[in-house]
């Protein structure tokens, strides 16, 4: 730790009297450190404690349980999980567009926030108006984006529509369609790709420059460079978005609920909506929401952790 | 360390806490003024879906019951019908619900809160037995026949039916003739309809441009809509309970798989929207004459009478079969809490809904005949003054209120919520054609009874 | 890389480390990279200059087809009108309050967490950091329905208590980039302050808030976006219409648009001023945004 060397100046000879002549009766030093840290950090153990413990322990119990929040709940064993697995004829088809939403928006945005990172990491005159433009859409509130999409898919009156059959291509129900209702929530986050872009710049920023100077001395192109140089050293920021992100699509849920409902039928059925449904939308299943909860959380875990264990393989560690 | 960033700090951080400081006493106040005056006047709230106008034309009705009465109404509402049933379970489980808020059987909740003992027995108000109960003037015998039974559990009345809805299609007759067709007429059929769906459907090479009926309501091909489908041509439903109150068992009549046969295939051509199509803008296109048919409520009438569109326009029952034409069985209700605090002001109110407030509401703005039949007076008046297809529009929804052969349009029962299920997963990819037609239905008969077993 | 993360997170970026190879002269690349950054910014402003021109349109253009891109006559009385039909006012006071309350709340209690964990040696500090660390991979879902019973328990369902509240007992991940800042002041600077008898308290007010600059300003503005466009838990906890926040508000509003005439002129226009404080916001601090989320990550590597 680093504050270990200059901490105790004053443990050496605790009896002098302080300078200030507060002597805080009896309390050592590094008591009263305790002390103050502890009532500095106390808002934030009552947080973990009320918001995080009791409510996973609370939530883990009635997993297992039956339980409309009307009447106590009754102990079910696994009966949640077995009709979950076994008979719930949503899970698995919410499982599934839970999978393909991850598996295309979490890399399309890794990937165009990267590409317009390296893009906009010039010293170009007007290069921060085009960074401000590019990262305006994260800024606006999520519903106020969410609702003008919905409006922009609509098949009739919406500007997708307009500007393909404008350009002779051919349109789509979009939301109203099994195959494209994805995609097009999936673009939606696309657009607010600016967010990412700015963590990449930073990361672009923080490669020392004579790096490349000394590729460019032994001949490399830019290519090269871009693939020996540049994606190795921001594979640490890589590994963050890569984390943030999974983390971030399996929680997506104002996108379905603005936009599409989890259909048509279960295209875009994502697991975390299915939650929230199960638990609020009709008669409230808390019992079996809770379980899908526990459910997506150890997802969660699996996912955060196989990440992370094999990101020695291709995460550059810099030598310190 | 310069001096000035660390004030402007501190004067930050104080204005912070001055905000929040006010804010939290703000929040408190307003937190508790809900809970009512202190004065005599005993105070009703009642909770709607309805849309802005039609509440300003309830509360306008409403301030003359005041007046009689001196019971106060308040209306209360959600933000939004979409998340009404959401904030429902949340008043439910905080107890906070309002004296009198609608429910209806076609969602899940009421069923379970009814036998789980949270909502009120209005049985006595009903039979006139209550102890001290004012009287209403409110008629048990003069509600349509089936509608007080769908709010019947355990024998006893937990909601008044009210809005009594009729389902249909609403036709451009303009683009009808266009193509040749006749218009649709009372008593239309199958193959009247399932004929002009592929005649108006228009398409660009392999791409539909225009569908030949979109749907804004679900039943037409859903379990229920094949049901009505088979009824009509001589088969019989899923269940020979035909308003699916406490259904014995399932079994799949070869109508119903021909029905769906024919459904498929016109989803299959665009003749149709498919089963999960929910676009908003549907009524404004049809106003705007870019959809020849729309498979909707009667409700909807109101809005497009008040857009005034430019065409020839009209609403169809559901089409007749081989055998008979069969009608849908559906109303709202009002219901309340088990707590209620004044069970006999509130009364007072329902009744009033009932026999005055519908009668001037729906006299500005046609929503829905009302299952307590004195209550439709308002609401048909209003078609007639908006001419012929005032009256066309009319003579569809009475004539499927009268009709006997009538078909309840959702299922009720516990098991309900999770046979919904299986529309996503098995009925409507049926009908995309991603799943084979016959083994699909006898898998969809088989879950829902273990279903049915299982919760008996 | 600590002492450089202290003096410098303007630093750094005001003297942007540019490669060499990038200093050219305009050149047809230079001039390619120009049209090619054109061409994607414009598509990226063009759903927001859509959403204007609705904004803008009369009622009567609203279901023209094919729709025009411009409003036939600007109709400026939209941004009257519009946020008229849902109370915008009053869902803009609730959302200001509960913001202001959320952003107070989460900035000072993971502020002091950030300070005690980084810059106090006491026992199980580590322990501590690990388990609030921890909870930011919790997904809230999993807690949401006990958190709900036990607002119902406290009666406070359909109140904003429980949309801020929690905000004040401390938020993992501005506590984790809090721990991360304060860990690389460096310890001489409060070592000083200690011999002239100064405890935590004052060294966290006087030496550490003004040193911090760029964190809590960050942290202010990621906590406001956060209470500013919440949703789900507004959806949860709140009943009454008069309560509601933007958020809800608007979505309500789409949601409730007359199926027959649904007037989205009044819809873009509401939504743009629901948009505009945010917006503001970002203009005013465009440097924190821009450079703050990324220079905090930067620290905490």
């Amino acid at each position: 730790m680093l504050m270990a060397e200059g901490a105790h100046i004053e443990r050496a000879d605790p009896g002098r009297p302080r300078p200030d002549n507060r002597e805080p009766r009896g309390l050592t030093h590094r008591r009263r450190n305790a002390l103050t840290a502890y009532v500095f950090i106390l808002p934030t153990i009552i947080g973990v404690a009320v918001f995080m413990l009791y409510p996973l322990a609370s939530s883990l119990y009635h997993a297992f349980t039956q339980w409309d929040g009307l009447t106590p709940a009754t102990w079910t064993g696994l009966d949640n999980f077995r009709y979950l697995f076994t008979e719930d004829p949503t899970f698995w088809p919410s499982m599934k567009a839970t999978g393909y939403f991850v598996l295309l928006s979490v890399p399309s945005g890794m990937i165009f926030g990267l590409a317009l990172a390296v893009l906009l990491n010039r010293a170009y005159r007007g290069v921060r108006i085009f960074r401000t433009i590019f990262y305006l859409p994260v800024v606006l509130p999520s519903i106020a984006v969410l609702t003008l999409w919905k409006y922009i898919y609509d098949p009739l009156y919406g500007l997708a529509n307009q500007v393909l059959s404008a350009l002779h291509l051919p349109t789509s129900d979009w939301l109203q369609s099994p195959r494209m209702a994805m995609p097009a929530i999936v673009l939606v986050g696309v657009w607010g790709v600016g967010g990412s872009m700015i963590i990449f710049l930073a990361g672009l920023q923080n490669v020392p420059s004579e790096i490349y100077e000394a590729a460019r001395v032994d001949g490399a192109g830019p290519f090269r460079m871009f693939f020996a140089i540049t994606l190795p050293m921001i594979t640490p920021i890589l590994l963050l978005q890569l984390v943030l992100g999974l983390v971030l699509a399996f929680q997506a849920f104002n996108q379905i609920q603005v936009m599409t409902g989890g259909g048509p039928d279960t295209a875009t059925y994502l697991f975390m909506y299915k939650i929230y449904t199960d638990a609020f939308g009709s008669y409230p299943n808390l019992g079996l929401a809770t379980a899908e909860a526990w459910i997506l959380f150890v997802i969660i875990m699996i996912v955060t952790a196989i990440t992370l264990k094999t990101s020695s393989m291709w995460v550059f560690e810099e030598n310190k | 360390m310069r001096l000035s960033p660390r004030r402007s700090v501190r004067r930050l951080l104080a204005g912070l806490a001055v905000a929040g400081m006010t804010a939290t006493l703000l929040s408190c106040g307003s937190g508790d003024d809900t809970s009512g005056g202190t004065s005599e006047n005993p105070k009703v709230t009642l909770m709607t879906w309805a849309d802005p106008k039609t509440r300003n034309l309830y509360k306008a009705s409403l301030d003359k019951f005041t007046d009689k009465t001196g019971i106060e109404v308040e209306l209360v509402y959600v933000g939004s019908a979409a998340q009404y049933f959401q904030k429902v379970n949340s008043m439910v489980l905080s107890n906070t619900l309002p004296d009198i808020f609608w429910c209806t059987t076609i969602n899940a909740t009421f069923t379970p809160l009814a036998s789980s003992g949270k909502l009120f027995d209005w049985t006595p108000y009903l039979e006139g037995t209550a102890e001290g109960q004012t009287k209403t003037g409110l008629d048990k015998s003069k509600f349509g026949p089936g509608y007080l039974d769908f709010y019947k559990v355990d024998g006893k009345q937990y909601g008044i039916p009210n809005e009594a809805n009729t389902y249909g299609a609403f036709y451009n007759a303009d683009l009808f003739k266009e193509a040749g067709l006749p218009v649709p007429t009372s008593d239309w059929t199958w193959e009247d309809l399932f004929t002009a769906i592929e005649k108006l459907t228009v398409t660009e090479g392999a791409k539909v441009t225009r569908y030949g009926m979109q749907t804004a309501w679900g039943d037409l091909y859903d379990p229920v809509g094949l049901s009505i489908y088979s009824i009509s041509n001589g088969g019989e439903a899923f269940a020979p309970e035909r308003n699916w109150i406490n259904v014995s068992e399932f079994s799949l009549d070869p109508q119903i798989e021909a029905g769906a046969q024919r459904w498929a295939n016109a989803i299959k051509n665009g003749w149709v929207t498919g089963p999960d199509f929910t676009a908003t803008n549907t009524f404004a296109a049809f106003i705007n004459g870019q959809v020849p048919l729309v498979w909707g409520g009667q409700w909807n009438a109101a809005a497009i009478f008040e857009a005034k569109p430019k065409m020839e326009w009209g609403f169809a029952p559901i089409p007749a079969g081989t055998a008979t034409q069969v009608a849908p069985l559906e109303s709202n209700a009002f219901c309340s809490p088990a707590d209620l605090e004044n069970p006999d002001a509130t009364w007072q109110v329902i009744s009033y809904m009932l026999t005055d407030v519908f009668n001037d509401a729906y006299s500005e703005y046609a929503v829905a005949p009302i299952a307590y039949l004195p209550g439709s007076e308002g609401y048909f008046e209003n078609l007639k003054q908006q001419g012929p297809i005032g009256e066309q529009v009319a003579a569809t929804v009475r004539q499927e209120l009268e009709n006997p052969e009538k078909v309840g349009t959702a299922f009720i029962d516990p098991w309900s919520p999770k046979a919904g299920n299986l529309i996503k997963s098995h009925w409507n990819p049926m009908l995309e054609g991603k799943r084979p037609i016959k083994p699909t239905l006898d898998e969809y008969v088989t879950k829902v009874n273990e279903l049915i077993e299982a919760g008996s | 890389m600590s002492a450089l993360a202290v003096e410098g997170h303007a630093g750094a970026h005001r003297a942007r480390k540019v490669p060499l190879r990038y200093r050219v002269p305009m050149t047809v690349s230079r001039l390619s990279w120009y049209a090619l950054c054109s061409l994607l910014g414009i598509t990226m402003l063009v759903p927001l200059l859509w959403m204007i021109s609705i904004a803008l349109k009369p009622s009567s253009d609203i279901l023209q087809l094919p729709p025009q891109f411009l409003p036939s006559a600007f109709t400026w009385s939209n941004f009257v009108e519009g946020p008229q039909q849902i109370h915008f006012g009053r869902l803009l006071f609730n959302t200001v309050i509960v913001t202001v309350l959320y952003v107070f709340g989460s900035v000072t209690s993971s502020m002091l967490a950030g300070y005690a964990i980084a810059r106090i040696d006491f026992r199980g500090r580590n322990f501590w950091f690990y388990l609030f660390t921890f909870s930011i991979f919790v997904p809230g879902i999993v807690t949401l329905v006990p958190i709900q019973r036990l607002f119902f328990s406290l009666n406070l369902i359909d109140t904003w208590w429980p949309l801020f509240l929690p905000a004040f007992f401390g938020n993992p991940v501005f506590i984790f980039l809090a721990r991360q800042y304060f860990a690389s002041v460096p310890r001489s600077i409060d070592d000083s302050a200690m011999i002239d008898g100064a405890g935590h308290w004052r060294i966290f007010t006087s030496l550490m808030i003004p040193l911090t600059k760029p964190l809590w300003i960050t942290m202010i503005i990621m906590s406001f976006q956060a209470a500013w466009n919440d949703f789900l838990n507004p959806l949860v906890y709140l009943n009454s219409e008069e309560k509601y926040t933007l958020s809800i508000g608007m979505a309500n509003f789409m949601g409730a648009l007359n199926e027959a005439n649904p007037q989205f002129n009044y819809y873009m226009a509401s939504n743009l001023l629901y948009m505009l404080p945010p917006l503001l916001l970002f203009f005013l601090a465009q440097r924190y945004f821009m450079t703050g989320l990324g220079s905090l990550v930067m620290t905490g590597k």
